[in-house]
């Protein structure tokens, strides 16, 4: 798979696990705050949220390091596709019932980024699913080859 | 056909990103800061220096709550040169985690505002427990008591207990430098009756402080 | 494939050690406001079956632009001049609704949680949606 993958996927992988390590680490390291962004989005029950905001920022570390290695690099892209789905999920609800996520009151907020957000997840998602295809395709056109060999 | 769209659009993205760097630097973004109990004004500087090419303009500086004001000397900031901005969060009688945000934005990246922000956790200067107490109208005229306790370790002390009602006794007694109590008696449990009790706490250098607690029969 | 998905499962199951540590290490992410919240329609089914008080944890300006009637002010750096009408205002056993601004502002929660530790007020409430969803419920 290594030598099917263009210098430009390589980069983009690598750009996408760095920004992968970087949220999860901040997220890691400040549970409760997470904890507090989470719920703001009132999408998960209540006592799902502490759960949530201790497991998913390890998720995305240990995605990041999986892009980057070769042992477990279909399982890093699979975990990429499923964050990216996961995150545009929650920013689009937010956009679409025009939360004011950042509050006067107590918010680790984003003021008016959301839009910019939700691009973002966008390209993320779409990054991954190119990784996932091209390693999905990749037994394919092995076996092809091995068809055509013996034919 | 949809993947390689978007595909290109994480490219432009990132293309554009990539070259729309911002170029204030940050000393810290974030400014934890766990202040005594009773101060009125919270103080944070953040520090910052343009390490960019060109001089940067900050255009704006937004703080998400009244309570909050953030100035800075000037606006335009040339390459090298560092500035600062003051937050100053008024506490009020706010007690607990607050987080206070101030949004900048700057002339170089003027669709990605930098979020600051300052974190405390503020004591309470004193704690009633229980903050009010009652009797049943024509129960048992059992007298109850309110502990007050001071911040740990303050400079504060109760120099006074006002009560606005009639109907029941108070008087307050001190244990320990930081812990008084407010011992009180109800007069005549026929009659119904809401009394507050303001209790006033003096630090040195500062405004004395009204906290109120409330006894009631009903 | 099917390697693909047992990469995956394998780094579902590791993220759980860094996670449990985190969890052992800062407990107090489990203790947040446990504040039940709730829904505009059921605080008006409330508020026709019991008396209700009504709690607008928002500044002076936003209560003047409109509040829910007969709701009083409170909130967390006013705490010690608000909270007098607040109690003369309370019956014991009186529901106590809080709300503020929209579904994500924290100040009815902080409002709430101080109300429910500081005078033991056992029902007490966060309005779901704040006051946009009050006020969209009743305009129509």
């Amino acid at each position: 798979m290594a030598a099917s993958e263009s210098i430009l996927m390589r980069v983009l992988r690598w750009l996408l696990a760095a920004l992968f390590l970087i949220t999860g680490a901040l997220k890691a390291i400040d549970p409760v705050g997470t904890a507090q962004s989470i719920g703001n989005y009132h999408l998960l029950p209540g006592a799902i949220v502490p759960f949530t905001a201790l497991y998913a920022p390890w998720l995305e570390i240990l995605c990041g390091l999986a892009l980057l290695s070769s042992q477990l690099r279909r399982g890093g892209w699979l975990l990429a596709l499923l964050l990216s789905a996961v995150f545009l999920v929650f920013t689009t609800s937010a956009l679409i019932r025009g939360l004011d996520i950042s509050c006067g009151c107590f918010g680790t907020g984003q003021r008016g980024n959301l839009p910019w957000v939700a691009l973002l997840d966008t390209a993320m998602l779409a990054l991954s699913l190119r990784g996932v295809s091209g390693f999905v395709r990749a037994p394919r056109d092995t076996a092809m080859r091995s068809e055509s060999r013996m034919g | 056909m949809i993947t390689r769209v978007l595909f290109r659009i994480l490219l432009g993205w990132s293309l554009t990103v990539s070259i729309a760097q911002a170029q204030l630097s940050w000393a810290e973004r974030t400014i934890t800061l766990k202040p005594e109990a009773g101060v009125e004004e919270i103080v944070a500087v953040f520090r910052f220096t343009n390490t960019g090419e060109n001089a940067v303009t900050i255009t704006e500086v937004k703080t998400d709550c009244g309570c909050t004001t953030a100035t800075l000397a000037k606006t335009i900031y040339a390459p090298g040169e560092s500035g600062e901005i003051r937050t100053v969060f008024n506490v009020g009688n706010r007690i607990g985690r607050e987080v206070k945000a101030v949004h900048v934005t700057t002339s170089d990246v003027p669709n990605q505002p930098v979020e600051l922000k300052l974190e405390v956790t503020i004591p309470p200067l004193l704690t009633l427990s229980p903050r009010m107490v009652w009797w049943a109208r024509n129960g048992e005229d059992i007298p109850q008591t309110i502990s007050l306790s001071l911040a740990a370790g303050s400079d504060a002390r109760i120099t006074g207990v006002v009560a606005e009602g009639e109907g029941i006794d108070h008087s307050l007694q001190q244990l320990t430098a930081t812990e008084y109590r407010l011992h009180l008696t109800p007069k005549d449990l026929t009659k119904s009756a809401k009394i507050r009790f303001w209790i006033s706490v003096t630090q040195p250098g500062r405004e004395t402080r009204s906290f109120i607690a409330f006894a009631q029969i009903r | 494939m099917p390697r693909a998905f047992r990469e995956l499962g394998l780094l579902f199951i590791l993220a759980i050690i860094p996670a449990g540590i985190a969890g052992w290490l800062k407990p107090e992410v489990f203790s947040r406001d446990s504040i039940p919240s709730i829904s505009v329609q059921d605080a008006q089914r409330t508020g026709r079956e019991q008396s209700v008080l009504w709690i607008d944890a928002r500044n002076a300006e936003a209560f003047a632009r409109g509040h829910v009637p007969e709701a009083i002010r409170l909130t967390n750096e006013e705490w010690e001049s608000l909270l007098l009408p607040v109690m003369e205002t309370w019956t014991p056993g009186q529901t106590i609704i809080v709300y503020c601004d929209q579904e994500t502002c924290n100040a009815s929660t902080t409002v709430a949680a101080r109300l429910q530790a500081e005078l033991g007020i056992e029902t007490i409430y966060v309005l779901k949606g704040g006051w946009s969803a009050w006020r969209q419920a009743n305009q129509s």
